[in-house]
């Protein structure tokens, strides 16, 4: 094992936080607050700044609540890691990238697919008409989320695409890896 | 009617509810892990305002994060705003935003729109 090897290759990467596991609510607290002061570092931009904090709080907080719908029951993914999630933030020179994964049941991830679509294929102004419509008609979840996450997301990133991938596992079980994209030249 | 004070957290905002003078004031981050359950008291009072006494309310609002799961909750504040100023009485909605914030203050726009409401739109400038 060449554990240099392996420290550079993230440093290469700009990786500003990685991790992989079971998350609690403190987790993500903790790991926002961390993130936070990275950027106090990093980053010059006031607005960059503010909306980086909001949409990796979006970003980690909807993965935390998504967490426990895989049954891994059957499948070659242990119970552990069908509840963790995957969360690589960098930053590179031009933006920043959040990217999160987690399994999620087959059975959902066409409503998903859907809503990413939807989400992708209008304006800003669309995204705004669609966020105050979500706010308008959609009830709680039982979690207390009210489906806008991802278009939050995409609101405050500035109309860059959602970017998303879903790799089968086997019928029940998919693997959901979403990447977010804050410019971090905004004028 | 029972006031409401709450110290800030990282993941929730300062609560200052005063029903017998008719104020509201949220200020800071909201983000908190049961966000219904964090509103649930605010909205409880404000439902019991409609049919109080009093005839003026003024709710004052400084944020400077709410996630989207709060949102929806200060769609409910909101909505029970509207509601006392149906009932007739005054109401003074002031929306502070953070220089150069225009997250939110398009957030406060569309909650504003949403209900038609009135907003006091105010930017708070950085040092």
């Amino acid at each position: 094992m060449d554990y240099l090897r392996s420290y550079k290759n993230i440093y290469d990467q700009n990786i500003i936080l990685l991790y992989k596991g079971e998350l609690t609510f403190d987790l993500v607290t903790s790991m926002i607050s961390t993130l936070e002061e990275r950027l106090e570092e990093l980053e010059e931009n006031r607005r960059v700044k503010k909306k980086f904090y909001n949409v990796a709080t979006e970003c980690i907080q909807n993965l935390y609540y998504h967490l426990d719908e895989v049954n891994a029951e059957g499948t070659p993914i242990s119970s552990y890691d069908s509840k963790s999630a995957l969360v690589l933030i960098a930053a590179r020179k031009r933006f920043y990238s959040l990217q999160t994964g987690n399994y999620v049941p087959a059975n959902k991830t066409r409503d998903i697919q859907k809503r990413l679509d939807e989400i992708n294929s209008v304006d800003s102004d669309g995204l705004r008409a669609m966020y105050k419509e979500a706010l308008n008609q959609q009830e709680f979840s039982d979690k207390g989320t009210g489906g806008l996450g991802f278009i939050d997301i995409a609101r405050k990133t500035g109309g860059q695409k959602l970017r998303y991938k879903f790799q089968p596992v086997n019928d029940d079980v998919t693997y959901f890896t979403l990447q977010v994209r804050l410019p971090r030249d905004l004028s | 009617m029972e006031k409401i004070f709450l110290e800030p957290t990282k993941v929730t905002p300062l609560v200052h509810f005063d029903p017998s003078e008719g104020l509201l004031e949220l200020k800071g981050r909201s983000s908190p892990e049961n966000s219904i359950q964090f509103y649930a008291k605010i909205i409880e009072g404000l439902d019991e305002y409609v049919t109080n006494d009093g005839d003026a309310f003024t709710a004052t609002f400084a944020f400077e994060y709410f996630n989207t799961s709060s949102s929806k909750c200060l769609f409910d504040v909101f909505k029970r705003l509207s509601k006392i100023e149906a009932a007739g009485k005054d109401i003074t909605i002031n929306w502070y935003y953070e220089e150069d914030d225009d997250d939110m203050m398009e957030a406060g726009e569309d909650y504003s729109d949403l209900l038609g409401l009135d907003f006091n739109f105010m930017e708070i400038e950085e040092e």
